[in-house]
């Protein structure tokens, strides 16, 4: 089976706390209570809102799953009951989907350090005419993922998003899409190493050659950016 | 599209095994207790396994702990069905589901890198090292105390698509000090019993499990998966909309006007939760007289969060297959306000004839609500 999917990718670096209300903020009941993740994914959303269509399905790809929000209720003394609610890490797409007045189902998954690559290969698998587009959802704490901790700098987080669409069993992609995923046969097996590699080549402004997943499924970009997305 | 159930192990709080949960739901017996964090660690429990955490060897880390208490699942589904690691399972899936258990290892006082990996993915790997299988593709879940549900919809997914031959969903979920004291912070928990849809209900008691289903494309055995749905309706964090309409959306894509024999609700005896499942299933079901009876497990067991999906799964099983089913024995009184027709103590003369059909609910926080069918397989 050959399978032909348009990808668009959008990252969102951010920092948090912010100082500040966000230009969303009156559009969010208690904005000021939302974890760094939730916040990101809202921020993003609202950045990136015109080029992303509404899915039949959200994954949400947790690198190190919710650590970070688990950490701070400790740090709480295990006594915020703000600070326990986002220790799920499902629980950070709740605002979104309030946000974007969307309903649907929602599945959190974690394959560390592979999260963000199983959370692509597995939206693949989800597409097909009665699913024909979905939104992959990561925020990441950058001193968690794929960068070194940096002593005393602030809290940077990115949040990325993969808004894949079904177009054919054959034939060729769409140029709507600067990504095009392709996918022979149905080997699910991760030979790419890391979600960092996936992150930095489609980072790149000129991607060279196609990005493999596994021998089944690679990605090709469509596009020469000019500059990072 | 059906799935067979092909079988099932589990332990919990009753025991070692689906035989102990089983017969203490037809028993009443309530082997869940109240939890204190502030006198962490907790007593000796009036039973061995109220609290796997007591039973733990001292020193052992808490990811082998539940490892081997998967272990023990997965052996007790072996011996049910006859080792189907010998047997026909074909190209295998595997699926872990969980919340928070897993992170007490390292949450406290993390190391240098700790943080950066995910809790559940080393207790996948470390179970399939220890049951010497290699699935061929496997993933984990966690979405809230709707993480056996989203973990079984995933299995339904792959199992349509014929990209495996059987799943085999893991659910496990541990109480340590973090989740008590979370719940604590929440003020979720019950300080006497567990009383779903009662009307002095006052929240809910906590409960360990580590559950194995293995579910197949082939029809194998008398039972199966009819349908799984899940949907997030972004009500509120830590509360269902109080319309139910997350499981109204999912009730609507199973089989119109046909009512299951029996329900399992998630029932975790908060006022919000019961409320919202009282009003979707009320809604669904709408005659008054061909409503179709409610129950639950948690009054039992306590409220297993990532794995109790899974464990009201078995309950439904075991209720299809000895065609009877069990009373929420620690309500004697239902919340007034509530109009589904709950099994509460002293019910029996309710509980349905035949039991050919059972939907199972589970509501989780933020928003995310799930909802399966099981049934008989078809001729």
């Amino acid at each position: 089976m050959k399978q032909i999917c348009g990808l668009k990718y959008f990252r969102h670096p951010y920092s948090f706390p912010r100082s500040s209300p966000p230009p969303w903020a009156e559009k969010v009941d208690r904005w000021h209570q939302l974890d760094a993740y939730s916040f990101g994914m809202i921020d993003a959303y609202t950045r990136f809102q015109e080029s992303l269509e509404r899915p039949d399905l959200i994954l949400l790809a947790s690198p190190s799953a919710s650590n970070d929000a688990d950490r701070q209720f400790v740090l709480s003394k295990a006594k915020s009951p703000v600070k326990m609610v986002h220790t799920l890490p499902n629980v950070r797409s709740s605002s979104l989907v309030n946000f974007m007045g969307w309903g649907g189902p929602v599945l959190c998954l974690q394959k560390d350090p592979q999260t963000l690559l199983t959370a692509l290969v597995e939206g693949l698998d989800f597409l097909d005419p009665s699913c024909r587009k979905l939104m992959i959802w990561g925020v990441v704490n950058e001193t968690f993922f794929h960068r070194m901790p940096e002593p005393y700098a602030p809290q940077l987080f990115e949040a990325y998003i993969f808004s894949l669409t079904y177009l054919a069993l054959e034939g060729k992609g769409d140029e709507e899409f600067p990504y095009i995923i392709h996918r022979v046969g149905d080997d699910f097996s991760l030979t790419c190493p890391n979600d960092g590699l996936l992150v930095e080549w489609l980072s790149e402004s000129h991607p060279k050659g196609d990005f493999t997943i596994n021998p089944q499924v690679s990605l090709s970009s469509q596009r020469d950016f000019g500059e990072a997305p | 599209m059906v799935n067979s159930i092909v079988g099932y192990g589990c332990i919990s709080s009753a025991g070692v095994g689906v035989k102990k949960y089983w017969d203490g739901l037809l028993s009443g017996q309530d082997h869940s207790r109240p939890m204190n964090s502030k006198d962490w660690p907790v007593k000796p429990p009036t039973t061995p396994f109220t609290c796997l955490a007591e039973n733990r060897p001292n020193g052992l880390p808490i990811r082998t702990h539940i490892v081997n208490q998967l272990m023990q699942a997965w052996e007790e589904l072996k011996e049910n069905i006859g080792d189907p690691v010998h047997g026909d399972l074909g190209e295998l899936g595997l699926i872990f589901a969980s919340t928070k258990g897993c992170i007490e290892d390292f949450i406290w006082d993390p190391r240098p890198g700790d943080l950066r990996q995910d809790p559940l993915t080393p207790i996948l790997k470390g179970f399939t090292d220890r049951a010497k299988i290699r699935p061929k593709r496997s993933l984990c879940v966690s979405n809230a105390c709707a993480s056996s549900h989203s973990a079984i919809y995933l299995a339904h997914r792959w199992l349509e698509k014929k990209s495996v031959q059987s799943v085999l969903v893991l659910a496990a979920d541990f109480l340590g000090p973090f989740v008590v004291h979370g719940f604590q912070s929440l003020n979720a928990l019950s300080s006497t019993k567990n009383k779903p849809f009662s009307k002095d209900r006052d929240g809910m008691q906590l409960g360990e499990a580590a559950v194995a289903i293995l579910l197949s494309r082939k029809l194998t055995g008398p039972l199966v998966l009819r349908n799984v749905r899940l949907f997030n309706e972004g009500y509120g964090l830590t509360r269902p909309n109080p319309n139910g309409e997350g499981l109204k959306e999912i009730y609507r894509w199973f089989e119109p006007g046909s009512s299951p024999h029996l329900i399992i609700a998630h029932g975790t005896g908060t006022f919000h939760n019961d409320l919202a499942e009282d009003c979707a299933i009320a809604a669904a079901f709408g005659n008054e007289r061909q409503r179709p009876p409610v129950t639950n497990t948690k009054w039992s067991i306590g409220h297993t969060l990532g794995a109790s999906g899974a464990m009201d799964f078995i309950a439904a099983c075991e209720s299809m297959k000895s065609q009877t089913c069990f009373e929420i024995a620690n309500t004697s009184e239902i919340d007034p306000g509530l109009k589904a027709n709950y099994l509460i103590k002293n019910s029996k003369h309710l509980f349905p004839k035949k039991i050919n059909s059972v939907i199972v609910n589970s509501l989780g926080f933020g928003g995310i609500t799930g909802a399966l069918e099981i049934g008989e397989s078809p001729p």
